[in-house]
């Protein structure tokens, strides 16, 4: 079974992530900032991340800069809009720092699903029947 | 039935003999220490009017006082009226800058208590009748400037009791102007008869007063190092991804090797003048290193800050503005202003004037404020380029200045003010700022202050990211 690590400050955010991600069958990790995130990957590697970039204390972008550090396979999914502005221009620093694809909130389950088959071809999402 | 103003009410207290304690028991009763008096007569908010009233009384009927022309009243009725429906908005910090100001200008054997809305009295243990009235009066010209701009000084008046009619106390008032003027009078012909005046009142501006008693003040060899230089910090132009300007900062080092810079670094100077000094010190400095920088093909933005006290007195901003005028044209283009210390609530067209004041000799105007202040309504029309802010370092509470950062610029950007962040010293917070929608971002994660600032270098999230704290080049 393939496994996720889910890094948000926002616990509506995670939990909506984990339920998406169950559904396509992976088994989800969870933490609430960049250093837990860390933590957490060091311990357990996971197929997948998928990690917020505006987050207290350790934000998105550093933390995919030192998962980047520790692997170079696992793929990891950038998402942010949660700042009043200049999500795409952060996500797209997370994309030149290491992240394989990007995401602006809000997005939709098939959004998540084709970045997932995008990073993870072999992962069976459905995301073309999906929707 | 209408309040009784705090003149009505001591005239009201000195009439009304009570049965616990006659004029005449109050004079036969000891009275401990004048020391001892003076501090019974403080005001705490626990107690009762009565209490104050009788403590005030006895003060009162203290011959000795009371003959030297002591207790003084300063009434801001005037200035209520003049910031008519700002009024109600404006109270709480007009009355907390009367008690600074006041507090200020007093020794610590002197009594000042506030009534109601608009009426201070002060009680002075040693100064005689004319120092205490300039004291007076400059504490009130120097809080119709603050609050009004220029004060018109003849609408200024002190009342000074001046002795004991029928039991009553009998007022004697006297407009600011008509002081002032008595004051440049004895200037120019100096009068052996004269009583000294208060070090404040003799300059004419400041409000601080020596007395007889001033306690000792310790006489340490090494307040000598702490000075306050002048440092210029990178500010991060997001949006270009370019380090283009500096701020001149402040920095006070202390003999330890502890500093402090901005704002903080001039917190414990009071004094109008000496925050003149400094303000005039970095525009020179800067201005200087500028110059020097200019000549050899640097090409950079500096911007200078600048008190509210030094703009808001009428000859230390003249003089500011004498210096401005002597920058070079060609260097006014890589000027800006940030003003600091400004209280907050400072009139609209208070605000328009002093940024019409400094606007030919810079190319943008800042303003300082606090990142909790979620409205600029006031700064609207008034030609200000600008918010600036300083967050706090601790880690902890980065989520709470997160959220902070997003009220600050949405209500910069509904004033139509762009906004500028300093203090930021991580990567998250970077990345807040910019999200939240900083165009300008200062601090350590972008850069250490430094003696001398450097030419205008790009600056992107990667160099933010890979160099960490450490300036590029």
């Amino acid at each position: 079974m393939p496994s996720a690590l889910i890094i948000d400050d926002e616990s509506m955010v995670r939990l909506a992530l984990r339920q998406m991600l169950e559904r396509q069958g992976f088994d989800i990790l969870e933490a609430s900032d960049g250093e837990e995130g860390l933590r957490l990957f060091a311990t357990r590697p996971v197929e997948l991340v998928v990690c917020d970039l505006i987050m207290p204390r350790s934000d998105g972008i550093s933390t995919i800069m030192n998962i980047r550090r520790i692997s170079s396979r696992v793929k990891i999914i950038a998402i942010s809009g949660g700042g009043r502005s200049h999500a795409l221009e952060l996500l797209n620093v997370a994309e030149q720092m290491g992240a394989d694809h990007i995401l602006e909130k809000p997005f939709t389950r098939i959004q998540l699903l084709d970045a997932i088959s995008h990073c993870l071809p072999r992962v069976s999402t459905g995301a073309s029947q999906a929707g | 039935m209408p309040k009784a103003s705090l003149s009505e009410k001591l005239r009201g207290w000195f009439a009304d003999d009570d049965s616990s304690s006659s004029p005449a028991e109050s004079r036969r009763a000891p009275v401990e220490s004048h020391r001892e008096l003076v501090d019974t007569a403080l005001p705490r908010d626990a107690e009762s009017t009565l209490s104050l009233e009788r403590r005030l009384k006895e003060l009162l009927t203290h011959p000795q006082l009371l003959s030297a022309g002591r207790i003084h009243l300063i009434n801001f009725a005037n200035l209520r009226k003049r910031l008519g429906d700002s009024w109600p908005r404006l109270r709480d910090r007009v009355h907390a800058a009367a008690d600074r100001l006041i507090n200020q200008a007093i020794g610590p054997r002197d009594v000042q208590f506030r009534n109601g809305d608009g009426e201070y009295i002060i009680v002075f243990a040693a100064l005689n009748r004319q120092a205490a009235t300039l004291v007076c009066a400059k504490v009130a010209e120097e809080l119709h400037r603050l609050f009004l701009g220029e004060p018109e000084l003849s609408e200024v008046t002190i009342s000074t009791a001046v002795g004991v009619v029928d039991g009553r106390l009998l007022y004697e008032e006297v407009s600011a102007a008509d002081l002032l003027r008595e004051l440049e009078r004895e200037r120019q012909v100096p009068s052996e008869s004269a009583a000294p005046l208060p070090e404040a009142a003799r300059d004419g501006a400041g409000v601080s007063a020596t007395t007889p008693a001033e306690p000792r003040k310790l006489q340490l060899a090494s307040q000598a190092f702490e000075r306050i230089d002048t440092m210029f910090r990178p500010v991060w132009d997001v949006r270009r991804q370019v380090i283009s300007t500096y701020m001149c900062t402040p920095v006070r080092l202390f003999p330890d090797g502890t500093s402090v810079e901005g704002v903080a670094a001039l917190a414990s100077i009071s004094d109008p003048q000496r925050l003149a000094a400094a303000d005039m010190d970095f525009l020179t400095n800067t201005v200087e290193t500028l110059d020097e920088l200019f000549c050899n093909k640097f090409r950079l933005m500096v911007s200078v800050p600048v008190c509210f006290e030094t703009l808001a007195a009428r000859r230390s901003r003249q003089e500011y503005i004498g210096l401005c005028q002597s920058v070079p044209t060609y260097l006014r283009q890589f000027l800006s202003f940030e003003f600091l210390r400004f209280p907050d609530g400072v009139p609209n067209g208070r605000m328009t004037e002093l940024v019409n004041e400094l606007r030919p000799f810079g190319r943008r105007t800042f303003l300082r404020v606090d990142v909790r202040q979620p409205n600029f309504t006031l700064l609207v029309g008034t030609g200000l380029t600008g918010v600036s802010t300083l967050v706090n370092a601790d880690r902890g509470a980065e989520a709470r200045t997160m959220e902070e950062l997003n009220s600050f610029v949405a209500a910069a950007e509904r004033a139509g003010l762009q906004s500028c962040v300093a203090g930021i010293t991580s990567t998250s917070l970077a990345i807040a700022a910019r999200a939240a929608g900083f165009t300008f971002i200062a601090g350590d994660r972008v850069g250490r202050t430094e003696e001398v600032p450097q030419h205008m270098l790009h600056f992107g999230w990667q160099d933010l990211f890979l160099r960490g704290s450490k300036r590029p080049g």
